[in-house]
């Protein structure tokens, strides 16, 4: 295995910022790509790379396919890059894989879709506070007025004891990656090349980087694709539904729970089947799998967490390790922050039940990985927008799905395994509207430098 | 009726020359069959829905193509798979819409419309492999399985809203279910027996006991067909897959149109083998062996540990010149890719590695698909686009199917109290 470069790593990939609460992301066209250019040489020294800590701010840069095209990537260099990211997010095909259709479709998307301006550029901006962000901001657009109009803003809103805005703790379960970070446990550590391109993947194989002709210059190499989703969440019309199923108070939280596969203090269902713990221990939210869990009584097949990383649970593979390896292909490491003000400052569920306002509120879902195809969109399609994950027949993502579906089966059931019959849930309205999305590319520092330099 | 759900599934494929100039007609005839197919899946077309012996069929194209061995005209390919006999079924589909038939074959060579049966049978060759992930599941079985499993998901779910379910034992639970159908005249899951696939252990025990005899003549054989093989392989250049990256990517989406867009998908695949004797004598003893390998050990819908093929077949064309993938899978491609890369690597490899453009193989059986980069690119390039396709039970993967056959086959069965609470979770 080839060693780290961190100083030419872009460091939002490999670390989260986790000190630094305040966020916003500003979306760019680019009008005069000279002028940009000369801007990105005279602040590349700006960008936070992973071998340093960022202490106050942190500024990352990444390009959709338009852009670097813009920016005269060669032709031959940029032709390399992979379908997905060429084709972008809001093609017909890629809408009906990921569930952007009906009310997610592009075509009613805030920012990225059909009818909105083109994303060129995406400028990620992190602060430890509200006044060291609102400066970073102002400096930067007063500075990218004059050759970039600005699409979009997107502010962020660091929510109470790290939860998301349905009231549960959100980013315990990140993959470690070998020669990265410390702690890896074998089960949840993966290759480099499982988010860095030209490095090796989980399957042993170099994970693909374009590069100039005769290999002259490795452009995508340490680069990694981004996926930016504005995912907008009805969180009253969560509550309202558990709160509509004829149970106690305990028992509406117990079911929301059953959907999440986690409790609100993020204690696994897995450890934790029947009651909520006064306390967690950190160190084992995310150490636990579901091979002593086959039928899901304890965390049902169908909950969000288990579908969207399935860790030991039997895809049909014989061995343990086998299943572990088979699901590991497809991880993503995400970077998302929620948005907007929550529906209940605590975010008690008792309270949200109750609540009521319509002010937008969501989470901006940003993840990385190396092959968009086989991480990201694999989790999207076949196992959160798939009401057949492993042996079901009509439950999409409780959380995520987009119901009912336009073809087949229409995917709101959400069944809960017990003794000694299921119980099902059903007609499940939709909780989540996708808003706007892209996938950009982070390129690497030397590729920013190439970039910069490029004038065919 | 339940005494007719045992038979044996069978493979029909066949494979007809296009008057070249009828090519681009043909394939617009069959996308708009195929559009009104999907379209409106509520309408019934005779030639598809009023046959309740097909599980899954394809009309679709082979363009005119040159390769390394030469050039391959235009070929029209009808796969179905079948409850059997071919006879029978080859004279309803006439029986049920002679017209559509003769629209679609009168842009083939030779064809008149006076004999259809006949160059039908004809035109008919048989497949080296044929796998089936629900043996000896009917169609028709197939339907009713999953239309009991409705009736009792709906009687469950009534039950469970109104508290009355919970209250009873295990043991009570499968009386108050079987209660509930015969009140209701559906007697017949008590009265069918499934017929289970066969165990061909004594046959092979067989071969085994003659091994001594054969012992010395074999080793040698095969000593020198490894010799041969490693020569082979060491000699093959593998292709380089990145060579044009925009037309590649071209034509992933041009097949890639009509693909997932539900629960099940085709997949149609088409390669050169290698030239040479040495090659096309492996490929078919391999094939040979992985169809043995499917009906001895395969047969529980499984092939390997991948359980979301209904039915795939491989077949030899154009004088043992080119190979032919056929497949009706679940799920998405990224899914069936990835599973046969991680389950099914080294069978894959001992096939397509004697075709072109293959990743490089190792002593048949390593490397290969192992690679996963080079396969995929691979499995997309040797990809067709599938004009018309058609699927009888379009909305259940194959693992409802085997799990609705279970809740069937628990009506007709005395269980232990393990088996029962199993049973119990299948609903």
């Amino acid at each position: 295995m080839q060693p780290i470069n961190f100083s030419n790593i872009q460091s939002l990939i490999l670390y989260a910022y986790k000190d630094l609460h305040h966020a916003a992301y500003l979306m760019l066209h680019i009008e005069h790509p000279d002028l940009f250019k000369q801007w990105l040489d005279d602040n590349i020294g700006n960008i936070t790379t992973s071998n340093t800590r960022a202490k106050s701010v942190a500024l990352n840069i990444a390009f959709t396919a338009p852009g670097l095209h813009k920016l005269n990537l060669s032709q031959h260099t940029y032709q390399q890059f992979s379908r997905e990211f060429k084709e972008g997010i809001a093609t017909n095909k890629r809408s009906q894989l990921l569930g952007d259709e009906g009310n997610n479709a592009p075509e009613g998307w805030n920012w990225g879709g059909p009818s909105t301006p083109d994303i060129d550029v995406l400028l990620l901006c992190y602060a430890d506070s509200g006044a060291a962000l609102e400066a970073q901001m102002s400096h930067i657009t007063s500075e990218l007025e004059a050759y970039t109009t600005q699409i979009q803003q997107l502010n962020t809103q660091a929510l109470f004891d790290r939860k998301e805005h349905f009231g549960f703790k959100d980013g315990l379960a990140q993959p470690n990656i070998a020669g990265v970070h410390s702690k890896a446990e074998e089960s949840n550590s993966l290759a480099p090349g499982e988010l860095l391109l030209g490095q090796e993947s989980g399957y042993g194989t170099t994970t693909p980087f374009p590069h100039g002709e005769n290999n002259f210059s490795d452009f995508g190499k340490d680069g990694s694709y981004l996926v930016f989703r504005q995912l907008e969440q009805d969180v009253k019309r969560f509550w309202q539904y558990l709160d509509q199923q004829n149970t106690e108070e305990d028992n509406k939280i117990y079911l929301a729970a059953k959907m999440v596969g986690r409790w609100p203090n993020g204690a696994p269902l897995s450890l934790f089947p029947t009651k909520e713990p006064d306390h967690l221990n950190p160190a084992i939210a995310n150490n636990f799998d579901y091979s002593d869990d086959p039928q899901g009584n304890h965390c049902p097949m169908a909950s969000h967490i288990r579908r969207t990383n399935p860790r030991a649970t039997d895809l049909g593979l014989s061995d343990k390790k086998d299943n572990i390896a088979s699901v590991n292909h497809h991880r993503i490491m995400r970077r998302g922050r929620p948005y907007g003000k929550p529906l209940h400052k605590y975010l008690s569920p008792t309270a949200m039940m109750k609540a009521d306002d319509t002010e937008p509120r969501g989470l901006h879902f940003l993840c990385f990985n190396a092959d968009l195809a086989r991480q990201f969109e694999f989790i999207q399609q076949t196992w959160v927008n798939n009401e057949k994950f492993n042996g079901l027949y009509n439950d999409l993502d409780p959380l995520l799905g987009s119901r009912p579906k336009e073809r087949g089966p229409s995917g709101d059931d959400f069944t809960i395994p017990q003794k000694p019959m299921r119980h099902k849930l059903k007609s499940i309205p939709q909780f989540v509207t996708t808003k706007g999305g892209a996938y950009f590319f982070m390129p690497s520092i030397s590729a920013l430098k190439q970039l910069i330099n490029s004038n065919e | 009726m339940a005494l007719s759900f045992h038979r044996s599934h069978i493979a029909v494929s066949i494979i007809c020359p296009i008057i070249p100039a009828n090519v681009s007609p043909l394939i617009k005839y069959l996308e708009a069959l195929n559009h009104s197919l999907h379209s409106h899946p509520t309408q019934e077309h005779p030639l598809f829905h009023k046959i309740n012996t097909h599980h899954f069929c394809r009309w679709t194209v082979l363009p005119a193509s040159t390769g390394k061995q030469g050039t391959y005209p235009a070929q029209l390919l009808f796969e179905s798979n079948i409850d059997g006999p071919l006879d029978l079924y080859l004279e309803l589909l006439i029986q049920q819409d002679r017209d559509t038939l003769t629209t679609i074959y009168q842009h083939c060579e030779g064809f008149n419309a006076s004999s259809i049966k006949r160059y039908l049978s004809e035109h008919n060759i048989a497949a080296p492999v044929h796998y089936r992930g629900a043996h000896f599941h009917s169609q028709q079985q197939i339907q009713d399985d999953q239309a009991l499993y409705i009736e009792l998901e709906c009687f469950i779910n009534e039950k469970h809203n109104n508290g009355s379910l919970i209250n009873y034992f295990e043991r009570g639970l499968k009386e108050q279910l079987s209660k509930h159908l015969k009140e209701n005249g559906i007697n017949w899951p008590f009265e069918t027996s499934q017929k289970q696939p066969k165990s061909h252990w004594p046959t092979l025990l067989g071969g085994i006991a003659l091994l001594p005899f054969i012992a010395l003549p074999l080793g040698v054989f095969i000593s020198v067909w490894y010799i041969t093989l490693r020569k082979h392989e060491k000699s093959d250049i593998p292709e380089i897959h990145n060579d044009n990256m925009a037309a590649r990517h071209n034509h992933i989406r041009h097949v890639t149109q009509e693909e997932q867009q539900a629960t099940q998908s085709p997949m149609t695949s088409i390669v050169e083998i290698k030239p040479g004797r040495f090659r096309l004598i492996t490929l078919k003893v391999v094939l040979w062996a992985i169809n043995l390998l499917a009906d001895i050990f395969y047969n529980k819908g499984k092939l390997g540990s991948i359980n979301t093929i209904h039915f795939a077949r491989w077949l030899i064309i154009d004088n043992n010149k080119r190979l032919v993938f056929l497949s009706n899978y679940d799920g998405s491609w990224e899914n069936y890719l990835g599973d046969f890369i991680d389950r099914a690597a080294m069978g894959l490899t001992a096939i397509w590695g004697n075709t072109e453009g293959f990743p490089a193989a190792k002593r048949l059986l390593l490397q290969g698909a192992k690679n996963d980069i080079a396969f995929k690119a691979f499995a997309r390039k040797s990809q067709l686009k599938t004009h018309c396709w058609y699927s009888a039970y379009p909305q259940l993967t194959l693992q409802n199917v085997l799990n609705n056959s279970r809740i069937r086959q628990g009506f007709n069965k005395p269980m232990n109290e393990k088996q029962l609470s199993k049973w119990l979770t299948e609903f």
